[in-house]
């Protein structure tokens, strides 16, 4: 599998424990989507660096983009793979949501 | 080792650097929790960092070894490992320091 095909995959199935396995429903709230929203701020400035200096390198055929490190354009956004937006969502949602469901099982 | 075998950490060092004071600004509970914060990096980390194994090991992205330090865990260098603590630590620093914020303005759901 690309990895822009394991990425959405990773998207949706973080939704699906956010939702439904987990049921803490952050999507659902304004409160995470400020924070996503700070974060894929930085997640932009940071991965950009990863990405623009070549610390990162990716398979051309592994991307919807090809071998260009662009700003923007041809697959990229910041210099980084559009797929990485999705692998940053999938982990900064994953993570507030474990956090969040261990703090209400505490809770109880 | 020249200052470029660095640049990884320094990334890392900039999104500590820029979150941990929030610890301070908004009285956050967060590192006083860490049992549930070793378990949250855990339990979400743990399939991101399968997941990067298996792209480095599929040859879908490397990492620059002028860029980053000489240890290794399979295909990955040390700081990618730390990435994986660093970026769940920072997420829920923002996460609850917009929760405090939101709370004090009387604005949070309820979603605790």
């Amino acid at each position: 599998m690309s990895y822009t095909a394991i990425a959405v995959v990773a998207v949706v199935l973080a939704l699906v424990v956010d939702r439904w396995v987990a049921r803490t429903r952050l999507t659902g709230t304004r409160t995470w989507w400020s924070a996503y929203a700070i974060i894929v701020f930085f997640q932009l400035l940071t991965n950009g660096w990863l990405t623009g200096r070549g610390i990162v390198r990716y398979a051309p055929d592994a991307i919807v983009g090809d071998g260009d490190i662009r700003f923007v354009g041809h697959g990229r956004l910041v210099y980084a793979p559009v797929e990485d937006l999705a692998f940053g969502f999938a982990l900064v949602l994953t993570t507030c949501v474990v956090w969040t469901w261990l703090g209400r099982r505490e809770a109880r | 080792m020249s200052l470029a075998h660095w640049a990884y950490v320094a990334m890392l060092v900039f999104c500590l650097v820029g979150t941990l004071p929030l610890v301070v600004l908004f009285r956050l509970n967060v590192l006083r929790e860490p049992a549930r914060l070793i378990t949250t990096v855990l339990v979400a980390g743990a399939p991101f960092l399968a997941w990067d194994l298996w792209a480095t090991h599929a040859g879908q992205w490397r990492f620059d070894a002028a860029q980053t330090l000489r240890w290794r865990l399979g295909d990955l260098p040390l700081e990618e490992i730390a990435f994986f603590v660093v970026i769940p630590l920072v997420s829920i620093l923002t996460y609850e320091s917009v929760r405090v914020v939101r709370a004090r303005t009387g604005r949070r759901e309820v979603d605790r």
